[in-house]
């Protein structure tokens, strides 16, 4: 069975890999060539996820894809004419489906495969001397209940339209929930105890409840735990789906005591207090839903927020900084001030937005404040830019310095860089 | 004992980087001990209550002996066995950090062209070759 997403002149299906419209266990070989370098980072995890769950246990995989080693070697060493071919071999080529969106030498392919669940990884190098190297791998489907679950989730979440598979960075975000997932299946083995169950509930919960909930219904029907509890944890993860507890969490942990260069460790006290709660609720303390129902209200409500994790609130943070850095731009000192503390509350570790609120509060004549984050972006540099931490801190020591004699006008334009 | 921490807090960050996490959770919590405020704990208690959290629970979430609880000879020890591994931790840290400093991997790069390696192969004369490789 040959299947393309795009062509149906050659295959005998027109289907995307990610969403193989194939039953589990039906196929004892599978090759796939020069499929996963058009899908991308994320995409291929999912697409060689799906490929694993069509898969019969012991099933063999052929995978192929440009070996980029080979051809970078080969680049270097050649002509113009054969560079040209080398190039549409390491990019594709620039028409629908067929240009190339990522690479995979061998240690990323070794472990995207091994983490996917097969197992008996083999490696071949192909045409090294060509304009086409090519890198094979022959492997075997590991018969595991636990990836065979995960396979089941990440077809589910891509079915129900819950992931967005063009966003990257969302996507790795979630694989390290998943990560968690499938070790947790694995210690398990045939039985989910109470413990794992509660572990579950929780990790989920704190990323996304909407995703949990998904996962057991999932392993409802793996028979590793019973319905009753199933059907409790759902109850619970429903709950906090409808009080938007994801954005709850977002707002907490910009309610969190400012602490500059302690965003890990902030995110992990506000984790650590949630897992309490959530445990709580677990037990049946009805008052918790009636206080995140009260916190609800007043949280933000002006853009989507599917996960919570430091990636998210980095992103926001980066977003309320573009926000106050164009409003500083344009002379809007209230509005720059109000998107760069947000942005602050949402990383407590990003200088550029504590150096531009120090210029905002030069121009706005709140001199101590402005001495304050200063003080803080020379204590953020000295943890974080260990090697030009004396270059930087001159830099901010000069412009303190020069804001004391009130030559305020000089800083009146946003630091874009730290460079 | 903070002022110790705090001047070698960059290094301590950079050694950070390259401990397994169950570490850098032990040593962020030798570190943290040092640098929250009465009232950025009083904020953490407020918001805890908010969530319906009990004094114990956020205790426990932030990671700090209780008062009342726990004084006494129980908590003395606790506090000195602290200082006696912050103390050892700090002399570690320095000995391997001028250690580092001496015959570290930036003292003495890996060299991309190292004979072994892919790219050992590749000779400067390549790069002026005109022949094709593939006439």
């Amino acid at each position: 069975m040959n299947i393309d997403a795009f062509d149906t002149l050659v295959a005998d299906q027109k289907m995307s890999v990610v969403d193989l419209e194939y039953d589990d266990d039906m196929f004892t070989h599978v090759d796939c060539i020069q499929v996963i370098e058009h899908l991308g980072a994320a995409k291929s995890i999912y697409a060689l996820s799906e490929i694993y769950r069509v898969m019969t246990p012991g099933g063999v995989l052929v995978l192929e894809t440009p070996d980029l080693v080979r051809s970078f070697k080969s680049f270097i060493k050649t002509n113009e004419a054969q560079r040209k071919l080398i190039m549409n071999w390491i990019y594709g080529l620039d028409s629908p489906g067929m240009s190339h969106r990522y690479g995979f030498p061998e240690e990323l392919l070794q472990r995207v495969l091994s983490e996917t669940g097969f197992e008996q990884i083999e490696i071949k190098y192909k045409d090294s001397d060509s304009v086409n190297p090519t890198i094979q791998a022959t492997c075997h489907k590991r018969d595991s209940k636990a990836h065979q679950i995960i396979s089941h989730f990440r077809s589910k979440l891509v079915a129900e339209d819950v992931i967005n598979l063009q966003e990257q960075v969302e996507i790795l975000n979630l694989e390290v929930l998943i990560y968690d997932l499938l070790k947790t299946l694995l210690t398990a083995g045939s039985t989910l105890t109470r413990g794992h169950q509660r572990h579950i509930l929780e990790v989920s919960a704190l990323f996304s409840p909407r995703i949990g909930h998904i996962f057991f219904e999932v392993i409802l029907d793996s028979e590793l735990i019973s319905v009753e509890d199933v059907q409790k944890h759902i109850e619970i993860l429903s709950q906090l789906q409808d009080v938007d507890f994801v954005r709850i969490l977002v707002y907490l942990f910009e309610e969190m005591p400012l602490n500059p260069g302690q965003q890990k460790e902030t995110f992990q006290t506000l984790e650590s207090m949630m897992r309490q709660t959530i445990n709580k609720l677990y037990l049946g303390d009805r008052t918790i839903i009636e206080n995140l129902t009260q916190m609800k209200k007043q949280t933000r409500n002006d853009q989507p927020i599917e996960y919570f994790t430091i990636g998210v609130l980095e992103r926001l943070a980066e977003e309320a900084l573009a926000k106050g850095i164009k409003s500083f731009a344009l002379n809007q000192l209230e509005d720059a001030e109000e998107h760069l503390l947000h942005a602050i509350r949402l990383n407590h570790d990003l200088i550029i937005a504590y150096w531009n609120i120090a210029r905002v509060f030069v121009q706005s004549g709140k001199l101590e404040r402005a001495i304050t984050c200063y003080s803080t972006v020379i204590d953020l540099v000295r943890v974080q830019y260990l090697k030009r931490s004396r270059e930087l801190q001159n830099r901010v020591e000069k412009e303190i310095q020069l804001v004391r004699e009130g030559r305020y006008y000089m800083f009146d334009e946003p630091v874009l860089s730290l460079r | 004992m903070i002022s110790i921490l705090q001047f070698f807090l960059p290094k301590i960050m950079m050694i950070k980087r390259v401990l397994p996490d169950t570490q850098t959770s032990m040593l962020d919590r030798l570190v943290n001990r040092q640098q929250m405020s009465k009232q950025q704990l009083s904020k953490i208690h407020q918001l805890g209550r908010n969530i319906g959290l009990d004094r114990e629970e956020i205790t426990a979430a932030i990671d700090r002996p209780q008062s009342g609880v726990q004084k006494g000879g129980l908590s003395n020890n606790r506090f000195f066995r602290g200082i006696t591994i912050a103390s050892i931790l700090i002399i570690a840290i320095g000995v391997i950090l001028i250690v580092w400093y001496f015959v570290g991997p930036e003292s003495s790069p890996i060299h991309t062209y190292t004979p072994g390696t892919d790219y050992g192969s590749i000779k400067p004369r390549d790069f002026a070759s005109t022949d094709s490789l593939y006439c």
